[in-house]
């Protein structure tokens, strides 16, 4: 470093920040792969992938001059080769190893720019690490270890084998990839001296049958060379992805072949699975990703805070636009209002394209539960299947980022309170594998996450005596099985008592619930005795603007947001039966639908007019309208938060601005529509509550 | 009675669609009594992986009609192609009644 220009040291220091980002995502892959590994060990493409992940953050490393991080990454990397060359095998164990040096890597990044955070004891951790890395990357593997072989093990650490046996059976849109067999073949004779190269014939249907665009061809092919594997890689790194390629070396000595007699066949099975499994992984999200994050470079990265800057003048570009809109329709001229509808029309375009640029996949948050899923279940002697569904799903970055924390608690509240220990299982009747299943999925202008588990179920009675005995509800009371679930998130439900260190953390499930809510998202539980627990979050898909319908009661304004409304009615006198919070019901071709009345909830002062207008909105499956006096259509809106003053406004979930500069209130549709259907106000809730949790 | 097809130019990717819906459409017209078919590749001047699965699998048609199959006149490229993949055979002419 310290031959260094200034020009470099300047240079280094701009680019750390990058570097320290992508370091962090190389170790998250890491993780990953190692955590994708423990259910299929000896894929080779992992086994690859997970190296490169390794490699790189050394290289870079290097570069930085971080050297500690270089001298320890350096010694997994040796092992990790091992693994790949099939020397070493990967077991559960020496996969934990992987993981904590993996966390101890992160941790040497970290104190690199202030080495006071290191600790003696963390030192000594890294040396115990070391030490295990070396002895396992000097030590052949545990099959070879029963009958010792020095001889295979020298032959294969000091010589790189000349001949390698290459199978190589190409994915069958290698073609229309612009990928071509052939000239990845005669790459090969460049390599070394190919000394065997066979079309497997059988696999190319006859000429009739055949789809000329589709690739079926699948080598086998001997090369002697001197160069490594990586070289022999390196010729198939661009079709790796959809195809499935073998490189083992030619196996020369008998005592290797005894050694690996169980190899081959695991590698051909492996082979098969892949091509089987190809269109399977595809609903499996999390794998794909993980084997391709490394080496996708399709991606400009941007700094968030730039494009929450731009995000920012968009909601304000938004209601100027709106504004100008107005004052456009005023003057009455045809030609101005045109151009302004137009400039209106290409900025919705804008927003929605630059939305999109803050929407991430949700799987890379499920992804980072594996690790936490797999320690927590290890630490409580429970054995878990966790599955992640729609990893694909695409959220606003921010709302991702807000979601994982009330995730985690909810991953592991299930695996503490909700999953058995084996043997509890066992006698129930139960697999000794609990399962957890984390899935998300689009629906109606919303995420929905929930979290499945098959465990013990919610024992309502229990929660009922824990809801008596806070005073959460009146013993007099017994509500609904729907409603002691609620009593869940209650505030002042869940105490130090009743939680461990794991789910506990100082973090009740009303805090979930209420960063859920603070994203005007809901949660929702249902449970059955025995059978297991399903959690249901839904939230928006973004934070900043929405699609608005404005309307109007007496003179306030209001925002419903659109994707909700399902159509609108015209009606000529209001209701007289209502309520005394303003529902009533209508009939709507032969339907009976709650109508809610703003004039009447929110006591508007004044007559209502002659003719009133029922929007018919669809909240979560429910259906109900919501009366008001005037339409005044489609309104981008900006959402604005509420204050701290009008957080417990039933119904209301923001405001904006419009562009004369009034303000009109959103509505919460789900909250709103339970004020429409439910019965009058529980007893047993304390008056102060806000809208029942949904 | 013998029948004669020319291969294209261009033996890749790009024209293999085409030059597949063509060799069917010719192998379908031809009489029973075609003694020999005559594949001539001396035009071919670019070869690719999607050429060379094109003629095995025209090869394996053949043979499995017994059709007695060759391809003549084969140009350097051609040649070299189908020797870096192993597929030298599909230049030697088929036996009649030969089977893949």
């Amino acid at each position: 470093m310290s031959t260094l220009s200034n020009e470099d040291q300047s240079f280094i220091l701009e680019a750390l920040p990058a570097f320290l980002s992508e370091a962090s995502e190389q170790l998250a892959t890491v993780e990953q792969l190692l955590l994708a590994l423990e259910e299929s060990p000896g894929d080779r493409e992992m086994l690859d992938a997970l190296f490169r992940c390794v490699h790189t953050v050394k290289g870079s490393a290097g570069i930085f001059g971080l050297m500690g991080v270089v001298e320890f990454t350096h010694h997994v990397e040796t092992l990790l080769d091992k693994v790949r060359e099939g020397q070493v095998a990967l077991t559960p164990s020496l996969g934990t190893l992987l993981l904590e040096s993996a966390d101890t890597i992160r941790h040497l990044i970290q104190v690199a720019g202030n080495p006071a955070l290191d600790s003696a004891s963390l030192v000594d951790e890294r040396e115990g690490q070391v030490r295990q890395l070396q002895a396992l990357s000097g030590a052949p593997s545990p099959h070879q270890d029963a009958v010792p072989n020095t001889e295979t093990v020298n032959a294969l650490d000091t010589d790189r084998p000349s001949m390698w046996n290459i199978s190589a059976a190409f994915g069958s849109d290698t073609f229309r990839n612009g990928m071509d067999p052939l000239a990845i073949v005669a790459y090969l004779q460049t390599v070394g001296s190919l000394t065997h190269c066979e079309v497997q014939r059988e696999r190319i249907p006859p000429l009739e049958s055949l789809d000329a665009e589709s690739c079926h061809l699948r080598l086998n092919a001997t090369l002697a060379t001197e160069a490594g594997r990586d070289a022999l890689e390196a010729a198939f790194a661009f079709v790796r992805e959809d195809s499935s390629i073998q490189i083992e070396p030619v196996a020369q000595a008998a005592p290797l072949a005894n050694g690996a007699s169980s190899e081959p066949q695991a590698q051909v099975e492996v082979a098969a699975a892949t091509a089987v499994a190809d269109t399977a992984a595809q609903t499996r999200s999390a794998k794909p990703r993980v084997a391709t994050a490394p080496d996708d470079h399709r991606y400009i990265r941007v700094q968030a805070d730039r494009l929450d800057a731009v995000i920012n003048l968009l909601g304000e570009l938004v209601v100027a636009s709106a504004g100008a809109e107005m004052l456009a329709r005023h003057t009455r001229q045809g030609a101005l209002i045109e151009a302004n509808l137009h400039m209106g029309r290409l900025i919705e375009e804008i927003r929605n394209g630059t939305l999109q640029l803050r929407m991430v996949p949700i799987g890379e948050t499920f992804g980072r539960f594996r690790r936490v899923v797999r320690d927590t279940a290890a630490e409580l002697g429970k054995e878990v299947h966790f599955e992640i569904t729609g990893g694909e799903t695409e959220l606003d970055k921010s709302v991702v980022e807000k979601i994982a924390d009330p995730l985690m608690h909810l991953v592991r509240n299930a695996l503490d309170h909700g999953l058995e220990r084996p043997d509890d299982r066992e006698a129930a009747g139960k697999p000794a594998a609990g399962t957890l299943h984390l899935t998300a999925r689009h629906e109606a202008g919303s995420i929905v996450i929930c979290i499945q588990d098959d465990g013990r179920g919610i024992h309502r009675q229990k929660v009922l005596q824990r809801a008596w005995d806070r005073g959460l509800v009146d013993r007099a009371v017994t509500p609904s099985d729907a409603e002691i679930l609620r009593l869940i998130f209650e505030p002042g439900f869940s105490t130090a008592e009743q939680v461990t260190n794991l789910s506990g953390r100082g973090v009740g499930m009303d805090v979930v619930r209420s960063n859920i809510e603070a994203l005007r998202g809901t949660v929702q539980i249902s449970s059955t005795e025995g059978a297991g627990t399903l959690v249901t979050i839904r939230l928006p898909l973004t934070l900043a603007i929405i699609d608005g319908f404005l309307v109007s009661v007496a003179h306030s304004r209001f925002i419903l947001p659109l994707e909700s409304v399902v159509e609108v009615v015209e009606r000529r006198q209001p209701q007289n039966t209502m309520d005394s919070r303003g529902s009533y019901c209508v009939e709507l071709r032969g339907e009976v639908l709650p109508v809610i009345s703003l004039r009447k909830l929110y006591a508007f002062e004044g007559e209502a007019p002659e003719r009133i207008s029922i929007v018919v909105v669809n909240a979560g499956g429910v259906r109900y309208a919501i009366e008001v006096d005037t339409l005044l259509g489609q309104h981008q809106t900006v959402i604005k938060p509420l204050g701290k003053m009008f957080r417990t406004l039933r119904g209301i979930s923001g405001s904006s601005i419009l562009g004369d500069g009034e303000v009109a209130l959103i509505f919460d549709i789900l909250s709103l529509g339970q004020l429409a259907t439910a019965s009058p106000s529980p007893a047993f809730r304390a008056p102060a509550e806000s809208p029942a949790l949904t | 009675m013998n029948a004669r097809f020319e291969l294209p130019a261009e033996l890749t990717i790009y024209a293999a669609a085409d030059t597949a819906s063509a060799l069917v459409a010719w192998l379908a017209g031809l009489e029973a009594s075609t003694a020999s078919v005559e594949l001539a590749a001396d035009q071919v001047l670019e070869v690719d992986g999607a050429g060379l699965q094109l003629l095995a699998a025209l090869h394996k048609s053949c043979a499995s009609r017994s059709q007695p199959l060759q391809i003549t006149h084969a140009t350097e490229t051609l040649q070299k192609a189908c020797a870096t993949l192993g597929l030298q055979d599909l230049l030697k002419p088929t036996p009649t009644g030969a089977s893949a």
